[in-house]
């Protein structure tokens, strides 16, 4: 079947971009949980947030509910089992309570800086906003927050600013900077009933075309009793798409809804029906195209299409609640995190391995035969 | 090794992706204005046919072209750039069906949709300046095709687009210029034909649109009207306006087969629809209506062509007659370089053309020619036969076959070995051909050598003129060698020594014997020069000088300038095409046997239908000997899925099939037969589209995880992946330009270069990785590299160690990478940033912006 693309392509019948835009959709529309990759978690809590850098694709970063943060090398893999077929990635850094200067509590959020892998920052409930050096594993930089921080946020496509965007269990709301001449600026957003203010963890190549996030007005005109209603119940995740247009969000009421960011209404696209847990924030994620949404359901990650509300699968693999997914745009693997700590890869179906093992096997060549005796 | 790659277009592109006409260079001129993807050409329309006028490079793809009030400096004609501006947004998702550029018939505002779901207006003042732009959201989508509306008040556009269910409906806009927004149109139609894809506007009084389906053909208006018919099922992509009034429309649609479009309507009103055909052309992809029944056919997929619509069918009912045909060499699926006498010149032989219009086509670069001669078969036949073309260190030659075209011949008497200085059809049916060692006589009827004469040892001929009988030569030191043909011998009558040296020669009888001259010309070097001798004594009639620096010079050739028949005089391959009929996929020469093989396909042309599986989960591999000329299938072997790619390693078969790189083993068996065993292989590919070999290396260039190296490890008979360029490129082809340094294409037409590290110090990541070292934004799409030259090599020159590998791409280009030594590399940088001071792209667009990658 690819066949067909790849000759239309080399014809000039088929546009490259085209080519490239049905094989993205075509791959994510067959995910399934991966039979070929893992991730072997040192995390001894939920995982609660995800991440992979933005500047290589290369490496993800987990924050984890027992205070630590780990990062995972997601091109290769640090072994391979015994039939070499299923890669296994180990964490190549890890911060944890033991840490010095580790987080006393729950990580509820770890982000890479958007410049570059030599930093990245992890969000606590510890009241803690931590910027670790990457190389050295140490902490170069702290920021004390009123109550317990639930997310951070930076943006990928700031030229003036190094402005880390924080939602914590205050009045207030803080925006923290760091660099030459740290300085603190608040707005007035109030995270738990409901008004969103932040975005987490926008995409690259965003612009939002009203600037900063406090001076935009309420989304939900849908209600002219109360303008400044997104939800019925707390707001608990936010996603932005890639081309900047729309927000979404999910709520304690267990809806979830797709805002136009240029009019600031609600697209009202009706999702279908979802448990969605309450406790926690919630990781979404959206496909590139953008066509798919990823939604942690309880124990379950679900896709929905994104204009139609339908539900288009569901992931199920986890053994306790989601809190996390990231959709790794570049290979189109979706990585999720959960209570039961571990992280799941869910990539595009490919044949089962024992097939492309027969021919090899036919000729005694199977490595499982070999010995394993070091010397 | 050198990383220092020179990047060059020997054929430019051919294929023809828009065109329009008008008065464009002055108000009483009829131009067709074409769009090659990178060039724009400007021809004339006169009473012989087009006549070129223009050819320019564009630095950047040309998405549209619209024309509208030109303005052309007729002074310097050259194109003048009115305005030019970036139009990109940071938000907004490039839209996967191509951008489209429209212009308001009014030429109040012009519309571009380039991003998903944002239209963008670009107004004019009344001046006819360009104001600020603006986006305006569409709600839309999918849009299919956006066209403005004639004769309204307000700017209305009619969008084609597609909902999410995947029905197709049509709806219209009225672009309010002040509120920088939208106000629903005056109408709009739903659920047209699954297939709709095109909007024709219909210019005033008639109005309204024109919507071109799969299956109907639909009209509708403000006013309600509404007409629809039935077509054969086809997909129609190019139309061409006939009349100004709109009555009636050319259809090509995606076999080549031309249908014409007619609105019936009585004054105002569109009463029906009609479809006629015409005939068949080649696959279009713009139609455009000249004049008189001539149009102009432009086609991505096969030779463009130039026809007239003739009143009366022909036997067959093709009411198409083809004026002219320009050739297009693209799409390139395939090609290979086959260096038939191993003069180190390569024949670039192309798969080229799609469906229908596929083709086989064989260029050889005519790039130096030193000498352009034709000779008639028979001394008092009127037409000539032979064209001989001459080269620095060899002569070829051509002659005319039954098809009217030239094919390479060869005239055995001739020396083909050397540069020919002179070529002329001599008395008694006879030829002459002078070269540095030699005069040859050589007869018209048996092609054999007559009679020859040899320079002295020491001396070579630098000069030479014959006529008919004469033969004149002039060597280093200022000799004048005289020489008469007699009895079909050549015979030393004169010989004198001049004073200075002698710069050219003349022998063309003035006087009443047409065969022979009484006087001779000869320019000299030094003291500049013209002398008059009277034949056959060499005596002194008259000297002039003529002063100055004029170098007397009586003949001159042009350099690579060759126009025979289908050739357009601007370029320098000559083509020869053997048409298919058929889509060519892959073809290669096998040296031993001289063949060249290719397969083909008949291109099915049903609808185009997605089946649901993922890949292909069978193949098959097919071994054919060559005997006796023939192609003998030895082995059939099924494979696990679609096989991408086949290359020769190590007496071994290597195929990438689906995602995985096998390799097999050609095993001879008790019986005598062959089978094709596998010995081992390596996955780890998205799907392994592209692969080449050298030594025990593979370089595989993946969908889209880029470049990987793979070696065959003899020891264990494993394949093992040694290393990998990590950038998520969606490649298009590959080479290996030597052991340490690979070439690949990709999707966004960008070049690149990756080098193994093998001798990398630190850390097994930093060997594991193919270090990107060079990038260049081409512009074009590439098929395929393959090393060889196109021009001859001198064994003893510089260029010879020069290495260059060859790529063929869909418009068309074939173009050249040279690796340089580091020097030549830095001449010819200057020289290239000089260059672009001085020669500007149209559209003042920058050299350095498209040399960087987006």
């Amino acid at each position: 079947m690819w066949l067909e693309e790849v000759r239309g392509r080399e014809r000039g019948e088929l546009r490259a971009r085209r080519f490239e835009a049905a094989a993205r959709a075509r791959r994510a529309a067959s995910l399934a949980l991966s039979n070929r990759k893992e991730f072997a978690t040192p995390h001894h809590g939920a995982v609660n947030s995800l991440q992979v850098d933005l500047t290589e694709g290369r490496y993800l970063l987990s924050g984890a509910s027992d205070g630590s943060a780990a990062v995972f090398d997601v091109w290769n893999a640090t072994e391979y089992d015994e039939t070499g077929f299923i890669a296994k990635h180990r964490n190549i850094l890890l911060v944890d309570k033991q840490h010095e200067n580790g987080h006393k509590f729950a990580v509820s959020a770890a982000i890479w800086y958007p410049v570059d892998t030599g930093l990245f920052i992890t969000a606590s409930y510890d009241h803690f906003v931590k910027v670790w050096d990457t190389n050295s594993t140490q902490v170069v930089m702290d920021f004390k927050m009123p109550g317990k921080v639930y997310a951070a946020a930076m943006s990928p496509v700031a030229t003036t600013h190094m402005l880390i965007a924080t939602g914590s269990a205050d009045v207030q709301d803080h925006m923290d900077s760091f660099g030459p001449s740290p300085s603190r600026r608040s707005s007035s957003a109030q995270k738990r009933t409901g008004n969103a203010r932040n975005s987490q963890a926008m995409r690259k190549g965003q612009n939002l075309t009203h600037g900063q996030m406090q001076k935009r007005l309420h989304p939900g005109l849908s209600s002219s009793q109360n303008r400044a209603t997104a939800h019925y119940g707390a707001v608990t995740g936010l996603r932005t798409t890639a081309d900047g247009m729309y927000l979404l969000s999910s709520g304690s009421d267990s809806r979830l809804r797709l805002w136009d960011i240029d009019s600031g209404c609600n697209t009202l696209v009706n999702y279908e029906a979802m448990r969605l847990q309450t406790g926690k924030p919630l990781q979404l994620d959206v496909t590139d195209d953008p066509s798919l949404v990823f939604v942690p359901c309880m124990a379950s990650i679900k896709a929905y299409n994104l204009w139609s509300g339908m539900t288009f699968q569901t992931f199920r693999g986890h053994y306790e609640l989601v809190n996390c997914c990231y959709y790794n745009t570049q290979y189109q693997e979706l990585y999720t995190g959960s209570n039961d700590r571990q992280i799941l890869v869910w990539s595009p179906s490919t044949p089962p391995f024992t097939e492309m093992e027969d021919e090899d096997k036919q000729h005694g060549l199977s490595a499982v035969d070999e010995d394993n005796w070091s010397d | 090794m050198s990383v220092w790659n020179y990047v060059v277009t020997a054929h430019k592109p051919t294929s023809v992706s828009h065109s329009c006409v008008g008065n464009f260079t002055s108000p009483n001129q009829l131009n067709l204005i074409i769009a090659k993807c990178t060039r724009i050409e400007i021809h004339l329309l006169t009473p012989q046919g087009l006549q070129p006028m223009l050819d320019v490079p564009i630095y950047g793809r040309i998405a549209t072209i619209e024309l509208f009030r030109p303005h052309w400096d007729a002074d310097k004609s050259e194109l003048l750039t009115r305005a030019m501006g970036d139009v990109s947004d940071r938000i907004g998702r490039p839209t996967d069906n191509g951008q489209i550029g429209i212009i308001d018939p009014d030429c109040r505002l012009i519309g571009l949709h380039l991003y998903d779901g944002l239209f963008k207006v670009i107004p004019f003042d009344n001046k006819g300046q360009l104001k600020e732009a603006f986006n305006i959201r569409l709600e839309e989508l999918q849009v299919l095709d956006i066209k403005f509306l004639h004769g309204c008040v307000k700017p209305t556009i009619v969008v084609l687009y597609q909902d999410n269910k995947d029905a197709r409906h049509v709806k219209t806009y009225e672009v309010a210029l002040k509120e920088k927004d939208f106000v629903e149109g005056p109408w709009s139609q739903n659920n047209l034909d699954n297939g709709a894809g095109l909007l024709i506007p219909v210019p005033a009084p008639l109005g309204g649109v024109i919507i071109i389906g799969e299956e109907t053909i639909v009209y509708c208006n403000a006013n309600a009207t509404f007409k629809a018919i039935p077509i054969k099922q086809s997909i129609i992509r190019a139309y061409g306006r006939v009349d100004p009034d709109g009555s009636r429309y050319l259809l090509g649609d995606n076999t080549g087969t031309l249908h014409l479009l007619v609105l019936t309507h009585e004054r105002e009103r569109v009463t029906g629809l009609k479809v006629e055909y015409l005939g068949e052309t080649s696959i279009a992809s713009s139609i455009s209506y000249l004049d008189n029944g001539v149009v102009y056919v432009g086609s991505r997929f096969g030779d463009s062509q130039l026809v007239k619509l003739n009143l009366q069918a022909d036997a067959s009912g093709s009411f198409v007659e083809v004026l002219e045909r320009y050739v297009n060499l693209g799409p390139i699926v395939d090609f290979c370089v086959v260096d038939l006498d191993r003069q180190g010149q390569g024949q670039v032989v192309t798969c080229s053309g799609a469906c229908k219009d596929g083709s086989i086509r064989a260029s050889v670069e005519l790039q130096g020619i030193k000498g352009l001669w034709s000779l008639k078969s028979s001394f008092n036949d009127p037409y000539d036969m032979y064209l001989v073309v001459s080269f620095i260190s060899e002569t070829r030659f051509l002659a005319m076959n039954m098809e009217d075209e030239l094919e390479e011949t060869e005239i055995e008497g001739f020396d083909a070995q050397t540069q020919t200085l002179f070529c002329q059809n001599a008395i008694n049916d006879l030829l002459i051909q002078v070269t540095a060692n030699s005069v040859r006589l050589v007869s018209c009827t048996s092609r054999e050598l007559v009679d020859q004469w040899n320079a002295p040892a020491g001396f070579s001929v630098n000069v030479a003129s014959a006529n008919a009988s004469q033969v004149l030569l002039a060597t280093g030191g200022g000799h004048l060698v005289y020489l008469e043909i007699r009895d079909a011998k050549l015979v030393e009558v004169k010989h004198a020594q001049l004073e200075h040296e002698i710069s050219c020669l003349d022998l063309n009888p003035v006087g009443d014997n047409p065969q022979y001259s009484s006087l001779a010309a000869v320019g000299m070097w030094t003291d500049i020069s013209v002398r008059i001798f009277s034949l056959p004594d060499l005596e002194l009639v008259r000297k002039e000088t003529l002063g100055g620096e004029i170098v007397p010079r009586l003949a001159i050739a042009k350099e690579g300038e060759l126009s025979i028949g289908t050739i357009d005089d601007i370029q320098k391959l000559h083509i020869r095409t053997i048409p298919l009929n058929e889509q060519a996929r892959r073809i290669c020469h096998q040296a031993q046997s001289r063949t060249l093989a290719f397969c083909s396909f008949k291109y099915n042309q049903t609808t185009y239908v997605l089946p649901e599986e993922n890949e292909p989960t069978k193949g098959r591999i097919l071994v054919f000997a060559v005997e006796d000329g023939r192609l003998q299938l030895i082995v059939e072997k099924e494979t696990k899925g679609a096989v991408y790619s086949l290359n020769a390693f190590n007496g071994k078969l290597l195929a990438a099939i689906n995602q995985k790189i096998q390799l097999y083993k050609w095993m001879l068996r008790e019986d005598g037969s062959h089978e094709l065993q596998s010995e081992c292989g390596h996955h780890g590919h998205i799907l392994a589209l592209y692969t080449q070999t050298r030594g025990d290396f593979i370089v595989v260039g993946d969908l889209m995880k880029s470049i990987s190296l793979l070696v065959y490890k003899h020891e264990e008979s494993a394949i093992e992946e040694r290393a990998r360029d990590y950038n998520a490129n969606w490649m298009t082809a590959v080479e290996m330009l030597d052991d340490e340094i690979y070439i690949g294409a990709e999707n966004n037409y960008n070049l690149f270069t990756v080098r193994k590290n093998s001798d990398a110090p630190a850390t097994d990541d930093e060997r594991a990785r193919l270090e990107v070292v060079g990038e260049y934004h081409l512009g074009e799409f590439v098929n395929r590299f393959r090393h060889g030259s196109l021009v001859m090599r001198l064994p003893d020159s510089e260029m010879g160690q020069i290495p260059t590998v060859i790529f063929g791409t869909i418009n068309g280009v074939i173009g050249i990478i040279a690796s340089l030594p580091h020097d030549q590399y830095v001449f010819l940088e200057k020289l290239q940033s000089t260059l672009v001071k001085f020669i500007k792209g149209v559209g003042n667009l920058s050299h350095e912006a498209m040399a960087v990658i987006p």
